[in-house]
């Protein structure tokens, strides 16, 4: 459990001193990218709690995810048609999917520790 | 063993994502090139508020009238009871005039400075942009010259200048009177004689051959009848105070 704090805290202390910059115009496909990189991880943990754990699909999945959803959010722009809001959708309810399959496994395992 | 395989991978992704994460944030943080982001509901928002408050501005302007009528109505009374009150009455008219508190019109000029168009300059223009921009001094300069030809009252987009109002530099704004920020085009009234304001300009040290020198725009016209508002504002003299009796 150690590993994973570690790890956001890393990503952190990183993005605030690395002087990288994304462009401002970049910004609201970075923010569909970070959707789509968020549902992936929320997927990742699920699978590892469910002991279904494949690293080569996470991974791809992980980035395969975010360009996509990127570049969707780019051509939608470009056709000035929302296809956006296809990511948004799909991952946004996936995340909660996911959430809810991470909080019941959590509470079962939390019941089952209480019974013993 | 396999745990600690995916609990790696995982914290791997977590880094990453939060790494992105503050990135956004970062971009929030920063916000310059405000035009490529500002969403159209935010301008939409900025807009209505912008007419809330011309309209209370409006108001305000309406209420200010209304009130100072009513001291003319006073003032007109009181031209009848006091002792040479008429006379009286035509030096204060004079004093407000003087100071800018009433609106004026007359035979003038419109003068009108603008930045020079981005796709006018050529590349082999070495300069900096800053030489093709409107600055306060070039302002101040086209504003002196107007009262050096004998501009009676001079009015920028819209706002009265007085003895005491500042033409300084606001950053991409210029700001005029007290705290009034216009940005380009500059429009300016003055009201004098046209030919004289107009020919003042012909003159081989004005301001205007080296503004147009470096491309931008500046036109003037000469009108039969220019309306210039008053002064809006406070006139509010802490320091400064007559001197009692005379010399």
């Amino acid at each position: 459990m150690l590993l994973p704090i570690i790890g956001i805290l890393l990503g952190i202390i990183l993005g605030l001193t690395l002087p990288i910059h994304i462009p401002t115009a970049y910004s609201p496909y970075m923010s569909i990218a970070v959707l789509a990189a968020l549902d992936s991880v929320f997927g990742g943990i699920r699978a590892s709690l469910e002991q279904k754990f494949e690293p080569d699909a996470l991974i791809s999945g992980f980035f395969g995810n975010a360009f996509l959803a990127a570049g969707l959010a780019y051509i939608g722009d470009r056709l000035d048609v929302p296809i956006y809001l296809a990511a948004i959708f799909a991952f946004g309810t996936r995340l909660f999917q996911n959430f809810a399959a991470i909080r019941r496994h959590l509470l079962n395992r939390w019941r089952e520790r209480a019974r013993r | 063993m396999k745990i600690r395989k995916d609990l790696l991978i995982l914290s791997f992704m977590a880094m990453l994502l939060s790494f992105f994460i503050v990135k956004c944030f970062d971009n929030q943080r920063i916000g310059y090139d405000i035009g490529f982001t500002t969403s159209v509901q935010k301008i939409q928002e900025l807009m209505s508020q912008l007419k809330e408050l011309e309209s209370v501005n409006r108001q305000l302007k309406d209420d200010l009238n209304q009130k100072e009528a009513e001291l003319h109505k006073y003032e007109e009374e009181a031209t009848g009871r006091i002792y040479r009150g008429e006379e009286i009455r035509k030096q204060l008219e004079q004093a407000r005039i003087l100071a800018g508190l009433t609106d004026l019109e007359g035979p003038g000029v419109e003068v009108i400075l603008n930045d020079r168009k981005k796709d006018t300059i050529l590349p082999s223009e070495a300069y900096s942009i800053s030489d093709f921009i409107v600055h306060d001094i070039d302002l101040l300069e086209v504003v002196n010259e107007l009262k050096a030809a004998g501009a009676e009252a001079i009015a920028i987009n819209g706002t009265r200048i007085l003895a005491t109002s500042r033409i300084s530099c606001g950053g991409p704004t210029i700001t005029v009177g007290q705290d009034q920020r216009f940005t380009p085009p500059f429009i300016i009234h003055a009201i004098g004689d046209p030919d004289a304001l107009a020919d003042y300009f012909k003159q081989p040290d004005s301001i205007y051959h080296m503004l147009t020198f470096y491309g931008l725009e500046f036109s003037i016209k000469k009108l039969d009848n220019v309306k210039i508002p008053r002064y809006y504002g406070e006139v509010n003299f802490e320091y400064a105070r007559p001197v009692e009796g005379g010399e």
